[in-house]
């Protein structure tokens, strides 16, 4: 009985081999043609994470604002060399004899994508909006005094400003946005809010079509850009939660471009075939910022921090390179002044360096001169009280390389004598139990920024205390600086005054710049070319200011599309694995049967 | 069966549910983080005290810790989970869009998981001591007590970096087809992330079904069957499997309880855009709504999926019944 069966079943299985080859391979083919992106060029970009929101309203994070970048014009564009303002949507803008008055003219034949033309009084429309509307003041700090807009004819726009001002030529970025379909929702910020955007009509290089949330999005070129046709077709962005899994795919070719890579991963793509990699200037700065007091009765800031000679001296003592070596693994600069390297318009070289240069010998000396050359037992300096400097600093477990910088600066200034508690805590509870009583003598954070430095020179004035300002800082001379540069209208002479407020911050030492860390991003060299890092000096290939894309050319490989996937001769192999399975079965029930008859 | 044991499971069940309900409340609201600063995120920046002071408003996170309870309890029973702080979406749209993927992802892995582990428990317990014993309880006790992100790091480095076989991630690769190539594009993407479950599964039923099998080959009338000259397949398929089954059962309905659950790990290491890696983002950006609304959503499969199991249990096997 059992042997009849073996020809059979052997019969069987090798048809279905056959079968399962024949269609796999139909199917292989199929799959080829149909897919309706072979004959586009896309572009596919791998980010570490989703957009919040494409609503110009409720942009927060990076993904958010590279998506309205391409999607929407400014008033000016960045110029890349300097980030400074370079001609957009308008052309120039000049201001009245007392700068309370800017006239901009705007380009003329522009149009939307959903072809309606785009004009000076979409711009206007726009910042009224942003006035009436932009509750959560995303962009409001763009557009000081309340200004009021008017609109002559279609290519010149009016800016008035009750007080004198620069602000058109910071430039403002506010994505402008088509009148025609966000009047709506004026002075309605919920529902305004509320507004999906996807599809999104803009003006901008490309088009958001789609997002499909927590997976990615698409944006489609806009082929009557103003500025020119981009030459690839459609850019991917494809999010990875892993990190791990991004670089792997960047590897295998799945993506062209990985943003945002975490140091190791980044190193290990340095030197791989047919990958580039790129060492993107900062646009954050990690800082150690000191306490002064003045929160109010329950502040617990130890006063010695109150010289200036103890300050530097702790500044002397901190081996910035050491944090770039251990924490950064290399990508990451040395800090100096709070402006950014990606910065170039305002970023400044202190005169000085040297002074703060790392050399704990002379700290010591320092220390010893000031008077306090007396050590306890364990050879923590005493205060002139003769309380032995212990300092309480605070490092956060979020922010990525805090707490090894506490570590390591803990360490350092032991050689000098310093005693340091650190204690880690989430930035809630530092906000909750520390910053705002003044519970802490230091803590290792940072700062990001716009790329005009009016926020950041503004956390060291006294008014900021329990505002913006990290320790209450409090200085009568920075007042009156800060103060000063805000009238300063002649761009040169801004520029020049703020070199000098940083100087000043350098030497005064409120906080302490450690470093610089690199924004670190990767890419198939295989596949495109015309990379333009922004800013041009070491900038991010993408994610920088705005125009990177429209210059992307595609090579062979990115016309011919993706080529991985399973090999056929693998697909055989698995499709026979498979028959053999279910012949297995198959055979051993008829056995079975058998035996129970 | 008894109506009293259906009774008291179910009893016990509405109990363990109004306890997480509670529970669930209290344990997002001492975990750390600033919701109001992560609603606003950069915006932060330039948010007056008196617009933060709106947000807290509208949130109903400047009320009493009792009256945010109520409110919390009141829109919990009537289905309402308010919005993402994050995406300002309805969290029932957002968590809705989860499941499905999960199910695939997770139903399918459980599946074949239960499968073979069962098979290999079963052949290796009554080939006690053979090779194929030894080797499949060393590969179980391994896979068993390898961590699952670490598992899908490995499959990552061989299949995606190495061999170009499958993708990265995601559970589609967004090129717009349809039909038949949408659904082998799908399989594509699933594969990874379900091998991963699957090796990371397969041990504990394979160790389970084998020792319980064991045991049941020690009792007398797996003895008394072979006495009367059953033959040895039809001793272990009518006499001892059947009675090995049960504790097995019992864990195959309880894991399928977690399938909703799915599994945070490998969700987020293969962007799989299912319940678990929601749940993953929803800490991290301490969405709290989200993070209960899963909750709940979880407790409640285990629940149901408990309940099931100790009905099932009941009827399967009559002492417990008694019990």
């Amino acid at each position: 009985m059992r042997r009849r069966w073996r020809p059979v079943a052997l019969a069987v299985t090798l048809a279905m081999i056959g079968g399962v080859a024949l269609s796999s391979s139909a199917l292989a083919q199929s799959s080829g043609t149909s897919s309706p992106t072979a004959n586009k060029i896309v572009l596919r970009v791998g980010v570490p994470g989703d957009m919040i929101s494409p609503n110009p309203l409720l942009a927060t994070n990076g993904d958010d604002y590279e998506t309205l970048f391409n999607a929407y014009d400014l008033l000016f564009n960045f110029n890349p060399d300097d980030l400074s303002p370079s001609p957009g949507l308008a052309t120039g803008c000049d201001p009245s004899a007392d700068y309370k008055t800017w006239t901009c003219t705007i380009r003329s034949g522009v149009t939307w994508s959903d072809g309606q033309p785009l004009t000076a009084e979409d711009i206007a429309f726009t910042y009224r909006f942003i006035e009436t509307t932009d509750e959560n003041e995303v962009f409001t700090s763009y557009l000081p005094y309340h200004p009021t807009f008017s609109v002559p004819n279609a290519t010149t726009l009016i800016w008035k400003s009750p007080k004198p001002t620069f602000a058109p030529t910071i430039p403002p970025w506010v994505p402008i946005l088509p009148e025609h379909i966000w009047k709506q929702y004026e002075g309605n910020g919920k529902a305004a809010r509320a507004f999906a955007n996807v599809p999104a009509v803009g003006s901008g290089p490309f088009v958001l079509t789609s997002w499909d949330k927590g997976q990615g999005w698409t944006m489609e070129a806009n082929k009557n850009y103003w500025g020119g046709a981009p030459a690839i077709d459609e850019i991917q962005y494809i999010v990875y939660d892993s990190q791990e899994a991004m670089v792997q795919a960047l590897k295998s070719g799945q993506v062209d471009f990985a943003d945002n890579l975490n140091p190791t991963l980044f190193n290990s793509l340095v030197g791989q075939p047919n990958i580039g990699t790129v060492k993107g200037t900062a646009s954050t700065f990690s800082n150690l910022a000191f306490n002064f007091g003045g929160q109010g009765p329950s502040a617990t800031n130890n006063p010695v921090l109150k010289d200036l000679n103890i300050r530097r001296a702790i500044a002397m003592g901190i081996d910035k390179q050491s944090i770039v070596d251990k924490v950064w693994q290399g990508d990451a600069a040395v800090g100096s002044v709070i402006t950014l390297p990606s910065r170039p318009q305002w970023f400044y070289t202190p005169t000085d360096v040297q002074s703060q240069a790392y050399d704990p010998a002379a700290a010591n000396t320092l220390l010893d001169q000031s008077g306090y050359a007396n050590k306890d037992a364990s050879g923590i300096r005493l205060d002139k009280n003769g309380q032995p400097i212990d300092l309480h600093i605070i490092t956060l477990p979020e922010e990525t390389g805090s707490v090894d910088t506490g570590k390591l600066i803990a360490a350092q200034l032991q050689q000098i004598g310093i005693g340091v508690k650190l204690q880690s805590m989430s930035d809630k509870q530092i906000e909750n139990n520390n910053w705002y009583t003044g519970d802490f003598d230091a803590y290792v954070w940072g700062w990001g920024g716009d790329p005009d430095p009016n926020f950041i020179l503004s956390i060291f004035i006294t008014s900021q205390c329990l505002g913006w300002s990290d320790g209450c800082y409090s200085n009568p001379t920075y007042d009156k600086m800060f103060a000063h540069q805000s009238t300063l209208l002649d761009h040169t002479a801004r520029v020049a005054y703020i070199q000098k407020m940083q100087q000043f911050i350098y030497d005064q030492i409120p906080e302490i710049v450690l470093n610089y860390p690199n924004y670190l991003q990767a890419y198939r060299s295989d596949r495109f070319t015309g990379w333009k890092p922004e800013p041009t000096n070491g900038g991010t290939y993408l994610f920088g200011w705005g125009n990177q894309y429209q210059g992307l050319q595609p090579l062979a490989a990115a016309e011919s599309g993706s080529s991985s996937g399973i090999p056929t001769a693998l697909w055989i192999v698995i499709g026979v694995v498979a028959i053999a399975v279910i012949a297995f079965v198959a055979l051993s029930r008829r056995r079975r049967a058998e035996e129970e008859a | 069966m008894g109506r009293k044991y259906l009774a008291r499971k179910t009893l016990h069940a509405l109990a363990t549910l109004a306890f997480v309900l509670a529970f669930n409340f209290f344990l997002f609201r001492v975990m750390p983080g600033d919701p109001i600063r992560l609603l606003a995120r950069g915006a932060a920046t330039h948010m007056t005290p008196q617009r933060i002071a709106q947000i807290e408003h509208e949130q109903g996170l400047d009320r009493p810790l009792p009256q945010q309870f109520v409110v919390y309890a009141e829109n919990t029973l009537t289905g309402r989970f308010g919005i993402s702080f994050v995406t300002n979406e309805s969290v029932t749209n957002v968590v809705a869009r989860a499941i499905w993927p999960t199910v695939l992802l997770v139903g399918s892995a459980t599946l074949i998981a239960t499968f073979f582990g069962l098979w290999a428990g079963i052949k290796g317990a009554w080939g006690r001591g053979s090779v194929f014993d030894t080797s499949s309880l060393f590969g179980s006790l391994v896979l068993y007590s390898a961590p699952e992100g670490w598992l899908g790091m490995i499959l990552l480095i061989i299949f995606v970096g190495t061999l170009h076989w499958f993708p990265a991630g995601q559970m589609s690769s967004n090129t717009g087809q349809t039909g038949l190539a949408n659904v082998l594009d799908v399989l594509s993407h699933l594969f990874l992330p379900c091998m991963t479950l699957v090796l990371g599964y397969i041990g504990e039923y394979t160790i389970i079904m084998r020792s319980s099998l064991l045991e049941v080959m020690g009792e007398d009338f797996v003895m008394t069957a072979r006495a009367k000259g059953v033959p040895d397949r039809l001793v272990r398929r009518s006499h001892a499997v059947p009675n090995a089954l049960l504790p097995t059962l019992t864990l195959v309905f309880y894991s399928f309880g977690f399938i909703l659950g799915g599994s945070v790990i490998v969700e987020a290491v293969y962007s799989w855009p299912g319940l678990g890696l929601l749940t993953y983002r929803a800490i991290q950006d301490l969405d709290y709504n989200v993070i209960q609304a899963v909750f709940l959503l979880f407790s409640l499969a285990v629940i149901a999926f408990n309940l099931a199991a100790d009905i099932m249990y009941g009827y399967l096997d009559p002492r417990v019944r008694e019990a």
